[in-house]
């Protein structure tokens, strides 16, 4: 259980840090609820009495795109941090093994981007009156899942571009794509769990793993090489 | 390293040659369509009854199929773009590569007088 | 003596284009729903098979090089980027002409259109990287690569559950004798092409890696500055 070890110390080692400042934390939940408001506007439309009504379908749209952007935001720090301090060759040298180093930095995001929806998702919920909760369990699961896939795919790119001068370009350019099917199963679950079709969303779910499971595995294989110290 | 090109050229060459230029020969010859015997013996009969002739073509309904050849003239329009797109974008990729070698032969001649200079010195 | 098998190939490659647009325009009938447009077909569908073959082909020996660190397999790996490019663009221009043709729209976000869009966008960041990356972008780039490959199934069936429009799943098996025949020497043609531009690519990319290797042994031996 060496191996866990690792991986929790740098996990903790981030949030530690994280925590201190609370920067990133603050500028990822705020972008994500403006992204979420902002969006807001694009699809409000007339309801039946003359309120303002947002478009019921497109909540699940938000809430995962405003998770995607304060995310994008959250692993770009995370490396500048290590890049600044040049600290990245001293973790590189420990008798951590690099695959613990990789989950290790995986986690500390999943923990940030775990918060930053603790945030988003209520708002989702207010501003919609979007029943996510109708299944609790299969809504904890997509949740979990996508972030999980988010955090891994997230920390080798970003770990991939640390040194790269245009770093906060290309890191979209390349990770958005490579996403893309994850956030297809997040949203049409999401919207499953709205609606009501549970067979629909567990569908959704078991994809989620797949997916997971295969980036995880395609992880591992690449992390050692393109980290560049 | 010339020998590695060498071994992919001396493999996969003459089997892309052999592939391209057999395959669509090849199947053409495969593909010949069935042509009737009788074909005479019914050409007498029409030429002979002119009212079986002016049936035949009533049925054919040639203002249907004039409007169906139409639509089929009209839409040639999207075969040449789509075909002309294609070829066009393989053009320019093969313009880049042409280019890209074009400079890379230009750095190879620079860097050997560079170093022809240094040794002359 | 390379040369000249390179010529000939070209050549056989010209015979072969004659070949197939006589097979496609002469010889296979005309489709009956879609009319004079469903010539567009053959070559597209050979297009998006080289799709999928230059994304595996880069895939691959992008893992081979992130495992053995060996040049050639960067080299395959690159050229095989780009043509993945090239055959995404072809693929992605000819099927919305196709649907224009067909259904009267540019663009609808049918499963395997979208599944090439998002396939292409992947391959052209990797090219981006290549070109931008810096120091160090081989490595990334063969990160990507991988991730790619190993994204195609999963974009596929993603997408294919979420959109159905396209001609329902296997089109090919059921087609009839010339149209037959038009399509596999088409899918003959683009596969000779696409091994003729890789190894053409990668000559290219061969020789600019013996072009930098020999320029740091001239600033090591100290003969440049």
């Amino acid at each position: 259980m060496d191996f866990l070890r690792h991986v929790t110390t740098i996990a903790w080692k981030d949030l530690r840090v994280e925590l201190r400042s609370r920067e990133i934390l603050f500028n990822m939940a705020f972008f994500a609820a403006m992204v979420v408001i902002l969006f807001s506007f694009a699809f409000l439309k007339e309801g039946k009495d003359g309120a303002m009504v947002v478009v019921a379908e497109v909540a699940p749209g938000f809430l995962w795109i405003a998770v995607l952007f304060s995310a994008t935001l959250g692993m770009a720090r995370a490396f500048d941090r290590e890049r600044e301090s040049d600290t990245m060759r001293g973790l590189l040298i420990s008798p951590a093994p690099r695959a613990a180093l990789f989950l290790g930095k995986a986690a500390g995001l999943f923990v940030l981007m775990a918060m930053v929806e603790a945030v988003v998702v209520p708002l989702i919920w207010f501003f919609f009156a979007a029943p996510l909760f109708a299944e609790p369990v299969a809504m904890t699961a997509i949740i979990v899942l996508t972030t999980a896939g988010v955090a891994v795919v997230g920390s080798v790119f970003a770990a991939m571009l640390m040194r790269t001068r245009a770093r906060d370009v290309l890191l979209p350019v390349i990770l958005y794509p490579i996403l893309v099917p994850l956030f297809i199963a997040a949203i049409k679950g999401t919207s499953g769990v709205l609606v009501g079709e549970t067979e629909q969303t567990w569908f959704w779910i078991r994809f989620l793993l797949v997916y997971d499971s295969s980036f995880v595995v395609a992880a591992l294989w690449t992390f050692e090489s393109v980290v560049i110290e | 390293m010339p020998n590695r090109m060498t071994r992919y050229a001396r493999l996969v060459v003459p089997a892309a040659l052999a592939l391209a230029l057999l395959a669509p020969v090849g199947l053409a010859v495969a593909a010949e369509p069935y042509r009737s015997p009788m074909r005479e013996q019914c050409e007498g009969e029409l030429s002979k009854d002119k009212g079986w002739q002016a049936e035949l073509r009533q049925s054919v309904r040639p203002d249907v199929h004039q409007e169906d050849a139409n639509i089929t003239m009209r839409n040639k329009k999207h075969v040449v773009m789509a075909y002309g797109a294609l070829w066009g974008l393989s053009v320019i990729f093969l313009v880049l590569m042409w280019l890209r070698q074009r400079r890379l032969v230009a750095e190879m001649d620079r860097l050997a007088q560079q170093i022809a200079k240094a040794a002359a010195e | 003596m390379k040369r000249g098998i390179y010529l000939a190939a070209a050549a056989a490659c010209i015979a072969g284009i004659a070949g197939t647009l006589y097979l496609i325009f002469y010889r296979a009938p005309i489709d009956r729903l879609l009319l004079f447009n469903q010539k567009i077909f053959y070559y597209h569908v050979a297009n998006a098979w080289m799709l999928g073959a230059a994304i595996i082909t880069c895939g691959v020996s992008s893992l081979l090089y992130l495992r053995t660190r060996q040049g050639r397999h960067d080299d395959l790996a690159r050229a095989a980027g780009e043509l993945a490019v090239l055959y995404g663009a072809i693929v992605l221009v000819t099927g919305s002409i196709w649907g224009k043709a067909a259904w009267d729209i540019w663009w609808d976000w049918d499963a395997r259109l979208t599944t090439s869009l998002l396939l292409w966008m992947t391959m052209v960041g990797y090219v981006l990287v290549r070109q931008y990356g810096g120091p160090g972008s081989e490595r990334m780039a063969a990160g990507l690569g991988v991730f790619a490959t190993v994204n195609i199934p999963l974009v596929y069936f993603s997408v294919k559950i979420w959109r159905t429009l396209h001609p329902q799943t296997s089109v090919v098996p059921g087609l009839q004798g010339s149209m037959r025949a038009a399509m596999w020497s088409s899918v003959a043609l683009f596969a000779v092409l696409y091994v003729l531009f890789l190894l053409a690519r990668m000559r290219v990319a061969q020789g600019e890696r013996r072009l930098s290797e020999l320029r740091e042994q001239a600033l090591d031996a100290g003969l440049i500055e």
